[in-house]
C-alpha cells in the first residue's frame, strides 16, 4: 500500500451504493483535477462506461481483421486445395467453382471474426485491470459501485475528502 | 438512502442466483442421480455403437434405396435444437427483449449440448468411424480430393463454426458471472471460478470490451442460425431427389429449427425453474412469451407445409406428386398425419392466453412439437429416398433396435451434458439481471 506521507504517486478506492453519487464523484474529480483511473459497476451501465471509461474500437476492429483473415482463408483453402488436381473431372461442373467456395469462406470469415472479437475483449480486460491492479474489491460484483482516483500522495487527503462528501460507503488508499 | 433500495436489490439478485447452483442434500442426490441416470443410458447406447462398428451398417435398417434414416435424421433434428439456443439469446438480444434475459442461459446451454449431441451423428452413420477425420476438410495432402462443391463438406464447416462461435458467446457471457461465484466462494470452487473468470473486476473498461464483444458476437451469431440450418436444409435440396429439390427448404428448415429449438427450451426450463428455485426470475410471463413465439414459428412452418403441397400438386414433373402422395398415404403415413397435428395444429392451442400460461400445458405442447418436429425430419429424408424416380428400387425402411437405442441414447446423452453444465454455472445470467435492475431504476 502507498503511503501518502512519503509523496509518491498514489490514489484512492471508494466504495459507493449509489451509482448517482459516483458520478457525482466522478464529475467532481474531473474539475478538482484528480483523474478517474476507472470506475467498477456490479454489471453494464452506460453512463457509468461513458464517464469512467476511455474509448474502444480496438474489437471492432479485430473483428474485422478477423473476417477478412477467415475471407482470404476460406477462399485460399479452397482454391489452392483444388488447384492440385487440374485434370480431376467433377461430372461436368467447373473444377474451380466460386459460388459453392463462397459457403465456405462465409463460414470460416464468421470464425475467424468471432475469434477476433473476443481476442480483443481478452487483450481490453488485460490492459483494464493492468491499470487498476489494486482496485477489486469482492463487492464490486456484488451490489456496490467503486471509483478509483490517481493522485500525488500529497493529494491524497483532498481526494478521500472529496469521495467523503460524495457519499462514499468507504474508502481506502491504494 | 436512495441507493440503498437498489443496492439491496442487487445482493438479492446475487444471493437468489448463487442459490441455484448450490445444493440441498437431498437436490444434490437427485441432480446426481439425474445425472448418472443419463450416463447410464448413453453408455447402453454407446456399447451398441461398439457392437455396430464390429458387425457394420447392416445391423442398422438402413437399405438401398434408403442410405440416410435415423441417423442422419437426429443430426438434423439435434443442430435444429440448437438454433434456438442462438435465436434466443442472441436475435432477442439485438432486439433488446430483456425478457430473453431469464432463459437465455438455458438456451445458450442448450445450443452447445445440442449440437455436441449432433455432431456425433455423421460419425454414427460412418461404417468405418475410425475414419471420421476424413469429414474435416483440408488440403488435398493424402489425396482425398475433398469436393469443396459438395453440402456434406460445406456441412462440416458450418457445424464446426457454429460450434466455436456458440462457446465463445456462452462463455463470453460467463465471464462476469464466473467473477461472482469466485467473490463469493472459497477454497477449490473459489480457485477454479477465479480461473474461469479471467480476472475480471467490473470495470467501466472491462464493461465497454465486454458490451462491445457480446454484441459483435451477438450479429456474428444472428448470421450463423440463418446459414447453418440453409446449408443444413442443402444436403438436401441440392439433390435432384423429389421432395428434397426444392427452394423453399432453406427457410423452411431454418423455421422449422427454430420451432424444435423453442419447444425444447420449454422441455428443459419448465422443470429446471422448479428444481432450481428460480421462478422469481424466470417467470410465468417469460414463458408466455415463448409460446406467442411458437405460435410465430408454427404458423410459417403450417404455410411451407402448404406451399410445398400446391408445388408438389401442381408439378408438371409427375415425380414430386408422386412423392408428396407417398408422404400422405403411403407406407409412412403416421409421419406426415402426425407431423401435421404435432406442428400445426396442437400450437393453434396458444392463442387461448389460458393455455399459453399454464406451465402443465405448455410442457406437453413443447414435447409434442418435438415429436411432431422428429417426424418431420424422418419422413423428410425417408419418404425421398424410399419413393424416387424409379419404381423398380422403390423401398421402405424400418428402423432397427440399434437405431432406437442409439437414438434414444442420444438424448441421454443430451440431458447428462445439460445437467452437468447447467449444474455448475449460474442458470440464470447475474450480471444481465442487474443491468436490467439498473435500466429500470435509471427510467
Amino acid at each position: 500500500m502507498a503511503d501518502p506521507a512519503r509523496g509518491r504517486s498514489a490514489g484512492v478506492l471508494a466504495v459507493f451504493d449509489d451509482r448517482r453519487r459516483l458520478l457525482n464523484a466522478i464529475h467532481t474529480a474531473r474539475m478538482a483535477h484528480i483523474e478517474p483511473v476507472t470506475a467498477f459497476a456490479p454489471a453494464y451501465d452506460e453512463e457509468l462506461v461513458e464517464a469512467a471509461a476511455g474509448p474502444s474500437r480496438t474489437i471492432g476492429a479485430m473483428a474485422l481483421g478477423g473476417a477478412i483473415a477467415g475471407c482470404i482463408a476460406g477462399f485460399a483453402l479452397t482454391i489452392w486445395t483444388t488447384a492440385q488436381w487440374p485434370t480431376l473431372i467433377v461430372g461436368g461442373k467447373p473444377l474451380l467453382s466460386i459460388p459453392p467456395f463462397v459457403l465456405i469462406a462465409f463460414e470460416t470469415t464468421i470464425l475467424m471474426a468471432s475469434l477476433g472479437a473476443v481476442a480483443a475483449f481478452l487483450r481490453r480486460a488485460a490492459v483494464s485491470r493492468r491499470d487498476s491492479p489494486a482496485g477489486h474489491e469482492p463487492a464490486f460484483t456484488d451490489a456496490h459501485f467503486g471509483l478509483l482516483m490517481r493522485c500525488d500522495g500529497a493529494r491524497i487527503p483532498e481526494a478521500i475528502e472529496l469521495v467523503r462528501e460524495a457519499g462514499a460507503l468507504q474508502w481506502r488508499v491504494v | 438512502m436512495p441507493g440503498q433500495s437498489l443496492t439491496v436489490e442487487l445482493h438479492r439478485v446475487t444471493d437468489d442466483i448463487f442459490r441455484t447452483f448450490t445444493w440441498s442434500r437431498v437436490g444434490w442426490f437427485a441432480y446426481w442421480g439425474s445425472v448418472g441416470l443419463c450416463g447410464y443410458g448413453w453408455s447402453i447406447a454407446g456399447l451398441l455403437w461398439i457392437q455396430q462398428i464390429y458387425s457394420g451398417l447392416q445391423v442398422t435398417g438402413l437399405n438401398h434405396p434408403v442410405m440416410w434414416g435415423f441417423y442422419i435424421t437426429a443430426f438434423v433434428f439435434w443442430i435444429g435444437v440448437a438454433h434456438s439456443g442462438t435465436f434466443v439469446s442472441a436475435i432477442l438480444y439485438l432486439f433488446h427483449a430483456r425478457w430473453r434475459t431469464s432463459i437465455a442461459r438455458a438456451a445458450e446451454t442448450m445450443t452447445i449440448v445440442a449440437v455436441m449431441t449432433a455432431a456425433i451423428f455423421p460419425v454414427l452413420h460412418l461404417g468405418r468411424a475410425w475414419r471420421f477425420y476424413w469429414l474435416i476438410p483440408y488440403p488435398n495432402e493424402r489425396g482425398l480430393w475433398v469436393n469443396f462443391s459438395s453440402p456434406l463438406i460445406w456441412d462440416a464447416f458450418a457445424v464446426a463454426t457454429y460450434f466455436v462461435a456458440s462457446v465463445l458467446f456462452w462463455y463470453l457471457s460467463l465471464v462476469p458471472d464466473f467473477a461472482v461465484v469466485r467473490d463469493r466462494s472459497g477454497g477449490r470452487q473459489r480457485a477454479i471460478f477465479r480461473r474461469l473468470a479471467l480476472g475480471w473486476s467490473g470495470t467501466a473498461g472491462e464493461w465497454r470490451g465486454f458490451r462491445r464483444a457480446y454484441g459483435i458476437l451477438a450479429a456474428i451469431v444472428t448470421a450463423l442460425v440463418v446459414s447453418v440450418h440453409s446449408i443444413v436444409s442443402w444436403d438436401f435440396a441440392a439433390a435432384i431427389v423429389p421432395g428434397w429439390h426444392s427452394t423453399i427448404f432453406a427457410p423452411y428448415f431454418v423455421a422449422g429449427a427454430i420451432l424444435s429449438g423453442l419447444a425444447m427450451v420449454l422441455t428443459l426450463v419448465i422443470p429446471a425453474r422448479f428444481l432450481l428455485g428460480a421462478q422469481d426470475y424466470v417467470t410465468v410471463d417469460h414463458l408466455e412469451n415463448v409460446g406467442k413465439l411458437i405460435i410465430v414459428m408454427s404458423l410459417i412452418l403450417t404455410y411451407s407445409y402448404v406451399m410445398e403441397a400446391i408445388f408438389s400438386v401442381r408439378d408438371d414433373r409427375p415425380f414430386t406428386r408422386s412423392t408428396f402422395l407417398f408422404r400422405v398415404t403411403g407406407d409412412f403415413w403416421p409421419l406426415f398425419w402426425t407431423t401435421i397435428a404435432c406442428v400445426s395444429l396442437v400450437p393453434l392451442s396458444l392463442f387461448r392466453r389460458r393455455v399459453r400460461r399454464s406451465l402443465t400445458a405448455l410442457f406437453c405442447i413443447s414435447l409434442l412439437i418435438n415429436v411432431g418436429m422428429w417426424c418431420e425430419r424422418l419422413m423428410t429424408i425417408v419418404t425421398s429416398l424410399a419413393h424416387d424416380f424409379d419404381p423398380s428400387v422403390w423401398g421402405t425402411y424400418r428402423p432397427s433396435v440399434f437405431e432406437w437405442t442409439i437414438v434414444g441414447g442420444s438424448i441421454s446423452w443430451f440431458l447428462f451434458w445439460y445437467l452437468l453444465l447447467i449444474g455448475h454455472i449460474p442458470a440464470v445470467p447475474i450480471a444481465e439481471t442487474k443491468q436490467n435492475l439498473l435500466e429500470s431504476h435509471r427510467g
